[in-house]
């Protein structure tokens, strides 16, 4: 298993002049040439037909496009690539990595296979929430995935994109795809579309109403389908993903043991290989607690020391010998407290439901007649369903919740991670793509606008009543902008403080000023005053002062955005600020909270 | 603290203990919000190559990176598309959620999962067990003496802001 252990002094030197030397050039100055010969070698180029499978659908796509489709699953920490005659994907780390030993280069995807000392990696990641905004790495990484990793001739693309993946994003892509790369067609939709399409190609019947839970490395989003279409009123995000529960390991395993916040590489290492989703959290805590030979949840992991070990690895609990020279990390409950968050995000107080809450409670603000049906399809997919007993505990958990004569069936593809590139590849050969498909001529002839249509089903995605479903709002620019950065007004601006507080919000603004008086009407807000009864007593008269004076222009301004306030009286004046927009607010609030916070 | 009044002569003990501050909800709230920034974010320490600025050996970007495509002439450099892009990811959700509010339809902001039905569970902060106390002066758990001591020599915020 540890074959890498061999690497002596001089293997070192000598693999490492040779990853600085190879540096595809030859295979670059034969681009050109390749591609004209390619265009005659393609039958031959084909992968020799080792399952029969992989016959049948080259045989298919061919008919259909005459080449094989290119399909990329770009996720947030890994781009799946590979041709649609491959059976598995590539799985390429979607990001730059620098590392301190080597100063003069950087390292692309996989290129990082080529590192011999991973300590202290640092990542040039492209994406921000899940979202592509860096295109300074991402750029690069693509070149090099079309360039070395699976080389792109003439071939439609199929990739995957976040749901309300973004206009300027998208954008872009095309640009990109369309402009640089030249591709003749492309197709874009969310992986869980995939997925969707992968599991009815398994299932029995046709438009099987399903749930699929893609848990990633920036988030995790429950999205049911019903009749082949997402259906948007019920889906949900959780903003937890792998990311975080590596950075979270990271955290407390730099707090209890060793200092290893720098290695954000290595333990995602140590989560991969010894994480695990508790069926029973309470009894497992339990267990953890013990001494001795009765815990048996307690693990030794071997770190890496890029010198003997290349990959740190869990030591067998029989085995006690610790390799000479080498760092141990001791697990315990971290083993499994830390898959633990996408259950109970609360556990590190966020307030978020987790899950298995979110699968129950999308199923039932689906349509009833659908309800039961959704329960028997749910489908994990993603890096995190990767860890051993997802499926189980998911099980476990909405079962609990769901009535008893209910049937419930959670389905874990075989690798979880691959399954949205399984899919896009078996929709490639579903002779309909091609109506999916916009091609460059389409582009050119209507430009970015009609692929971001054709693209994004949300955008057909309308809420039908606003009444109807509660949990749908439409919020206040400075609202939303709170919620966004989970703030509240009271951490904007600290104390309390009357003034602003009216001038903050116009909802509030507007319930003070029918009323007239009363200003205390939140509870949570009284609670904030402290010694200034005076001075708010004072300024509540102020305020039913100028509600007279104001309650005209407010009317009047009604129509103009929420940040507009007007300035009652002079008396206000000098706590008069004015925050033309949400963000400007954002980049006040550090500073009021050291004037106000603490006196 | 009423200790202090019987403390004219000066104890340090005491002048400490006075020092040490229950820490109010903001900055319990700020604290929680910094560990969880800490949690969204890519990488802990600083770019090992940032100080690589002034070098000669300097990483090229154009020289390190395979940037050639397809075509050499239709070709650009990463740096352009961030250039045509330079959007900041609030910015985005802000576009998304007043298109969404034109046309109604639902938006990244409608998406977010709802507050949990469930209270939450408590979880010592050095050991990672269930825990039972609480620490008075920041609020953060503990479940044992032990583990109280080791709280209060490294993360409890008494002695901060």
């Amino acid at each position: 298993m540890f074959g890498t252990r061999k690497y002596s002094g001089e293997g070192f030197s000598t693999s490492r002049r040779d990853s600085q030397t190879t540096e595809f050039k030859p295979h670059m100055a034969n681009r050109k040439y390749e591609r004209h010969k390619s265009k005659r070698l393609k039958q031959d180029e084909n992968p020799l037909p080792g399952t029969s499978r992989a016959t049948k659908s080259k045989l298919r796509t061919e008919k259909i496009f005459n080449v094989p489709v290119y399909i990329l699953d770009n996720g947030g920490y890994s781009a799946k690539v590979g041709l649609s005659t491959k059976d598995t994907a590539n799985v390429v780390p979607n990001c730059i990595m620098k590392v301190k030993s080597e100063r003069k280069r950087f390292f692309i995807g996989n290129q990082i296979d080529e590192c011999l000392d991973l300590s202290g990696l640092y990542y040039l990641l492209p994406c921000e929430k899940g979202y592509v905004t860096k295109w300074n790495v991402q750029k690069p990484v693509w070149d090099y995935i079309f360039n070395n990793v699976c080389p792109i001739e003439e071939n439609p693309v199929i990739m995957t994109q976040p749901p309300f993946n973004f206009k300027a994003i998208q954008e872009i892509t095309d640009e990109i795809f369309f402009e640089e790369y030249e591709v003749k067609a492309i197709y874009r939709a969310n992986p869980t579309d995939f997925a969707y399409y992968q599991y009815n190609c398994n299932a029995k019947g046709d438009k099987v109403p399903c749930i699929i839970i893609d848990t990633g490395f920036s988030f995790t989003h429950v999205i049911p389908y019903i009749d082949g279409k997402k259906y948007y009123k019920a889906a949900k995000r959780i903003d937890i993903g792998g990311k975080l529960l590596t950075n979270y390991l990271k955290d407390i395993i730099s707090y209890r043991q060793l200092h290893v916040m720098d290695e954000t590489y290595i333990i995602n290492q140590v989560k991969e290989d010894s994480c695990y989703v508790s069926l029973d959290f309470k009894e497992d805590m339990k267990i953890a607690g013990l001494q001795g030979e009765s815990n048996t949840i307690i693990r030794n992991y071997v770190l890496p020391d890029f010198n003997n070990i290349r990959r740190g690895y869990v030591q067998k609990p029989e085995d006690s010998s610790v390799p000479e020279g080498c760092q141990i990390l001791r697990l315990n409950n971290e083993r499994f407290t830390v898959p633990e968050l996408l259950f109970h995000p609360s556990d590190i107080g966020m307030d978020t439901m987790g899950i298995a809450e979110a699968v129950v409670k999308c199923i039932f603000n689906c349509p009833e007649k659908y309800q039961s049906q959704l329960a028997q399809n749910i489908i994990v997919m993603g890096g995190n369903a990767s860890f051993e007993g997802f499926g189980e505990r998911l099980y476990k958990e909405v079962r609990s919740y769901l009535p008893d004569h209910w049937k419930v069936n959670v389905y874990k593809p075989e690798n979880p991670i691959t399954y949205a590139w399984l899919g896009a590849k078996s929709m490639s050969e579903d002779p309909k793509i091609k109506s999916l498909l916009v091609t460059k001529e389409q582009y050119e002839e209507h430009g970015p606008h009609f692929t971001y249509e054709r693209f994004s089903d949300w955008l057909q995605a309308k809420k039908e009543d606003l009444d109807s479903s509660p949990m749908v709002e439409v919020k206040p620019t400075t609202e939303s902008v709170l919620l966004k950065a989970n703030f509240s007004r009271k951490d904007l601006f600290g104390k309390y403080d009357p003034d602003l507080e009216e001038n903050s919000n116009n909802e509030q603004k507007s319930e003070i000023l029918d009323t007239g008086f009363s200003v205390f009407t939140n509870p949570n807000e009284s609670k904030n005053i402290t010694d200034d009864t005076s001075r708010s007593s004072k300024s509540s008269d102020i305020i039913s002062e100028g509600a007279s004076q104001s309650v005209s222009s407010d009317s009047a301004n009604k129509n103009l955005d929420s940040e507009v306030f007007i300035c009652n009286t002079d008396e206000n004046s000098s706590c008069t600020n004015a925050y033309p927009s949400g963000l400007n607010m954002l980049d006040t609030y550090d500073f009021d909270i050291f004037n106000q916070g603490f006196v | 603290m009423t200790i202090s009044k019987l403390t004219l002569r000066g104890s340090a003990r005491l002048k400490e203990v006075d020092k040490c501050k229950i820490v109010d909800e903001t900055s319990r709230r700020r604290r929680h919000r910094k560990n969880m920034e800490i949690l969204e974010a890519d990488n802990y320490h600083e770019d090992p190559h940032a100080d690589l600025v002034m070098s000669k050996k300097i990483p090229k970007f154009d020289e390190n990176l395979e940037t050639r495509t397809r075509s050499r002439k239709k070709e650009k450099n990463p740096e352009y598309y961030q250039a045509k892009f330079r959007k900041h990811i609030l910015q985005l959700l802000e576009e998304d959620r007043m298109e969404a509010e034109i046309t109604g339809r639902y938006s990244y902001q409608d998406l977010v999962a709802e507050d949990t039905d469930h209270p939450a569970r408590h979880f010592c902060a050095v050991c990672g067990f269930f825990s039972q106390y609480v620490c008075l002066a920041c609020g953060m758990r503990y479940c044992s003496i032990k583990c109280m001591d080791t709280h209060m020599d490294t993360r409890c915020l008494k002695w901060t802001a």
